[in-house]
């Protein structure tokens, strides 16, 4: 049996720290050994205090007011969390406008673009068509010309040309 | 059964679990049953706040780690705003006449002269009724350190406090 191991061990014996076979070693040591039976009858007055000064216990009253302000404080908490709530769907809320605005303003720009490419395109066709109305016009006036020839040349004239 | 209902089951099912080993913790700590009161109620709103979270069968410890920080972080400040008037504790004086109120100061005394390893084990391990394992988490140490701990800080104790009796 040591000595040693055993005064060492005996503050985590009173404190039921250890395992169920170091106790069963301690408590035989215990049993044979004077000096350190001594050593651990000798913590029975610091026991004694310690117990005496943690068993204090609040009275009724004291859990009483505790509980209330502990429910009072709660609720105040659970107020704030809910208007942070609120606050977050503002905020939310003024998120969505503002996507929906700039989407708004962003698709408008592309409209506009879409219109002047179209509006430019039509320019474009327009004139084109104005180009082959003056192309045939001109070819009118070849034919005026032609028939011009004839009626100033006679047709065998026209026709030998 | 409403939000509120069920919140108020929680606080006084936790204040009734543990409110009295908390107070005396932290009484412990603070010597002062106000400060103690202040810190247990912070204690049991961080707790109620993260309620549906915790694993069941850590709130205790959950609590008291809650407590033992918040507890400390207060005495430090205040250790440190009353630097001044700081109490001389080799003052007090060991009165057998009056039995019950000098046993108190003794211990209190006692653990104060304590390393400070060695006393937050021990107020947490007899005021807390926590194991060495849920010590160890809260003090952020090996479970073989918080033993140790214990095991030295509970013998000091003793010498200390046979030795002031002693000397009487």
């Amino acid at each position: 049996m040591n000595c040693k191991y055993v005064l060492d061990n005996i503050p985590l014996y009173i404190l039921d720290e250890l395992t169920p076979e170091e106790i069963k070693y301690l408590k035989n040591h215990l049993k044979t050994c004077p000096a350190c039976q001594a050593e651990f009858e000798s913590y029975g007055d610091v026991m004694e205090m310690i117990t005496n000064d943690s068993c204090k216990t609040l009275s009724e009253v004291e859990k009483l007011k505790l509980e209330n302000s502990i429910y009072k404080i709660y609720l105040s908490q659970s107020k704030n969390r809910t208007s942070h709530k609120n606050m977050f769907g503002y905020l939310l809320k003024a998120a969505a406008v503002i996507v929906i605005f700039f989407i708004g303003y962003f698709s408008s720009t592309i409209t506009a673009d879409l219109v002047q490419e179209q509006s430019r395109i039509a320019y474009y066709q327009n004139k084109m068509n104005k180009t082959e109305i003056y192309r045939a016009q001109s070819s009118m006036l070849r034919f005026t010309s032609d028939g011009l020839k004839i009626i100033a040349h006679g047709k065998s004239k026209f026709e030998t040309d | 059964m409403n939000i509120m209902t069920f919140n108020n089951n929680i606080i006084k099912t936790l204040i009734d679990d543990y409110a009295d080993s908390l107070c005396g913790m932290l009484n412990r700590i603070y010597d002062d049953i106000d400060d103690a009161m202040d810190t247990c109620q912070d204690a049991f709103i961080k707790v109620i706040d993260k309620f549906n979270v915790i694993d069941k069968n850590k709130i205790k410890p959950y609590l008291f780690q809650v407590a033992f920080n918040l507890a400390l972080n207060k005495k430090r400040d205040k250790k440190n705003r009353d630097l001044l008037i700081k109490e001389n504790i080799s003052d007090v004086v060991y009165n057998p006449d009056q039995n019950e109120i000098n046993q108190t100061i003794l211990l209190k005394t006692e653990l104060e002269k304590l390393s400070e390893k060695q006393n937050e084990a021990i107020v947490l391990k007899f005021y807390g009724g926590l194991k060495a394992k849920e010590i160890a988490k809260i003090m952020d140490i090996s479970e073989g350190s918080v033993k140790t701990h214990l095991s030295r800080g509970l013998q000091n104790l003793k010498n200390n406090i046979l030795n002031r009796k002693g000397a009487l």
